[in-house]
């Protein structure tokens, strides 16, 4: 008797780790395959007016319009992104190594204050950078006697990046920092019994070990850097336009949605293809520890 | 040829002495152990020595030069850490590598040398192997290959075996002979377990307290402690605490509890009066009637507490009326069979098989005391 219960037990337990599982599953279906579905329709749509309602009948031209006409646009994305991340790793990475080396007991409390931006709106901080930077604004005009009355940082390049790296920075270092806590530091202690110098042991033992932080950080910087509009609408101007600022106005305000889709399904697409040959470079297979 | 020399080094932390004028000379080929229980400071010595801590005062010499504030990179000092410290990014080449390629060897010769070494610790064919793929005797093996890499004028080993099963501890106990044989380099090695010194060292320092209570061979040290934290540390001994009554010539007269026994002066001159310890080792301590090796030393009545087949002897535990317990090792021609447990025995001992410790004997340690970890291999 108790063995053909514990028998039953097993069979019912078989399906224990789909049923498990179905919940993501559903939830993917339902929230993510499906709107990905229905974008892509909408992408091969037409809609002849502002106010018509968009009709499929594989229309490939909003992709090749994505193309000659905001080709540059899209380059324009990726370069303040990609200048982004790099900003982004250099000023989170001796931030992160700071904190898990000499925060000592303080860590916890260092790592809290890491987060503390996320406690202001996203949107209110970057509209009181805007202000920070402003043409009128004290520390624009102290600069305008150095380096002439031309001299602005609101709406150039600059200003874009320097939103998209702030704004993003808490990305980069939470992975770095989790990644720079789990190595053993007296690694570095071998290398200098074997002759290191300090550099020498970050260089090839620690830096090394702790790309794998680097990598998820850079993903989770660039990813949503790419795709942001609110940089670029608060602290650019027209010229700076990036993609998501595009996507944005064709779809809230041109009721462009066709357009907006194949905007939106080459961003992804480019995205995850770029994500593939960074992982790929940058494998972080042999890193595992 | 002496190779490295540490001299009156002392190092506090805060209030915490952690050594007090250690002393010492390494021959060069020598293997010395630092020997004693968690917080005696023999990691401490170790590190000093390494160049990762300083002491406070006091000089550490390689080859006669002071190298006090030199930095471990350059010392040529050759470390064996306790977790191992391998690189967990880089294979077993790699590793044992990295030493040559931070001094720039060519490349042809950095692949040479650590294929050489990988095959001196008996890792050939292992040279791909990340350490997360091998056991801890291996990585063992290429944590040594790696710091022996560069020829160092020592090396240093801190508890390198504390983390293996006692089958492989004993292989890598004599693995590590062999090699030390073989590269002819100044071994220092930081253990508490005093087997794995006695079995591998030439000369122990046993360390308490940041004090060094003894210096001397596995021998000397064994049959000859200097102080009563000594012989109870190294091996299982018998204390007691006794008197001196009077010295004729070589023989040493003190009384103890339960009677009068004799022992040898060794050179010493006892004053008559003085609190000194009779150590009796288990192996010397044997019921009256079987056969005594030389004079006797003396005996003392007890009643058997326990019998513990161990094989080779039997572990034969008895209390004195005094309330010590005594232990002694039987072998068959003590005739163990005729004891048994709860009965009265006279235990007795020859006078070459007792030693005087010229340190009177803290009431608390009379009878036996051996390390916890001693006969667990734990």
């Amino acid at each position: 008797m108790a063995a053909d219960d514990d028998t039953k037990g097993l069979r019912k337990g078989r399906f224990a780790p789909y049923g498990l599982l179905s919940p993501g599953v559903i939830w993917l279906l339902l929230f993510f395959l499906v709107p990905v579905a229905i974008l892509f329709k909408a992408s091969l749509s037409t809609k002849p007016s502002r106010f018509a309602t968009p009709t499929f009948d594989w229309a490939w031209g909003n992709y090749s319009s994505a193309f000659s006409q905001y080709g540059s646009v899209f380059v324009r994305s990726f370069v303040y992104a990609g200048t982004a991340t790099v900003l982004a790793i250099l000023i989170g990475y001796p931030l992160a190594y700071w904190i898990a080396t000499r925060g000592g007991r303080w860590k916890n409390l260092l790592i809290g204050l890491v987060v503390v931006p996320f406690f202001t709106s996203y949107l209110i901080r970057t509209i009181a950078w805007s202000s920070i930077l402003a043409d009128e604004n004290p520390l624009v005009t102290t600069l305008q006697q150095v380096f002439g009355s031309d001299f602005r940082i609101l709406a150039t390049p600059w200003a874009v990046i320097g939103g998209l790296t702030y704004n993003f920075m808490s990305f980069m270092i939470l992975p770095i920092y989790v990644s720079l806590e789990k190595i053993d530091f007296r690694l570095t202690e071998a290398a200098a019994d074997l002759g290191s110098t300090t550099w020498g042991a970050f260089r090839k033992v620690v830096l090394p070990l702790s790309l794998p932080g680097v990598f998820a950080g850079s993903l989770l910087v660039f990813i949503p850097a790419a795709g942001d509009y609110l940089n670029a609408r608060y602290l650019g101007s027209p010229k700076t336009s990036m993609i998501g600022t595009v996507v944005q106005n064709k779809f809230l305000v041109q009721f462009d949605y066709p357009q907006a889709a194949a905007l939106s399904i080459v961003l992804m697409v480019i995205i995850t293809a770029m994500v593939l040959v960074y992982s790929k470079f940058l494998g972080t297979e042999g890193l595992a520890v | 040829m002496t190779t490295v020399r540490v001299e009156k080094i002392r190092k506090t932390y805060g209030d915490f002495v952690a050594l007090e004028g250690l002393t010492l000379d390494m021959a060069e080929g020598e293997f010395v152990s630092f020997l004693g229980p968690s917080g005696c400071g023999k990691t401490t010595a170790l590190r000093i020595v390494a160049g990762f801590e300083f002491a406070d005062s006091g000089s550490v010499l390689i080859d006669g030069d002071e190298i006090g504030p030199v930095p471990p990179n350059r010392r040529n000092m050759g470390m064996v850490f306790q977790n191992y410290s391998l690189f967990p990014n880089m294979t077993a080449a790699d590793n044992v590598a990295f030493g040559l390629r931070v001094r720039k060897q060519p490349a042809e010769k950095v692949r040479r040398r650590a294929t050489e070494m990988l095959e001196l610790v008996g890792l050939s064919g292992k040279e791909g192997n990340f350490p997360h793929q091998m056991s801890g005797g291996q990585q063992q093996r290429v944590a040594l290959a790696r710091a022996l890499v560069n020829m160092p004028k020592a090396l240093l080993l801190d508890e390198p075996l504390g983390a293996l099963d006692l089958k492989l501890r004993q292989v890598m106990q004599l693995e590590l002979k062999r090699i030390q044989r073989e590269v002819g380099i100044t071994f220092i090695f930081v253990t508490h377990d005093q087997e794995e010194a006695l079995t591998m060292s030439d000369r122990i320092a046993v360390m308490t307290q940041g004090r060094t209570d003894q210096i001397g061979t596995p021998t000397e040290i064994y049959h000859r402690p200097a102080t009563a934290f000594v012989a109870g540390f190294i091996g299982t001994a018998n204390l007691l605490p006794v008197t001196v009554r009077g010295q004729e010539g070589d023989q040493v007269t003190v009384d103890g509890p339960g009677g009068r026994y004799f022992a040898r002066a060794e050179g010493r001159t006892y004053q008559v009066g003085s609190s000194v310890t009779l150590m009796v080792r288990p192996e010397r301590l044997v019921p009256s009637g079987a056969p005594l090796h030389g004079a006797a030393g003396g005996s003392i009545e007890a009643t058997v507490t326990s019998l513990v087949f161990q094989g080779p002897v039997v572990r034969c535990q008895v209390q004195t009326a005094a309330g010590v317990d005594l232990v002694a090792h039987l072998g068959p021609e003590d005739d163990p069979s005729s004891l048994s447990v709860g009965s009265p025995v006279r235990m007795t001992w020859s006078i070459d098989g007792a030693y005087l410790v010229p340190e009177a004997l803290d009431s608390g340690l009379a009878g036996v005391t051996q390390m916890e970890d001693d006969e667990t291999g734990a």
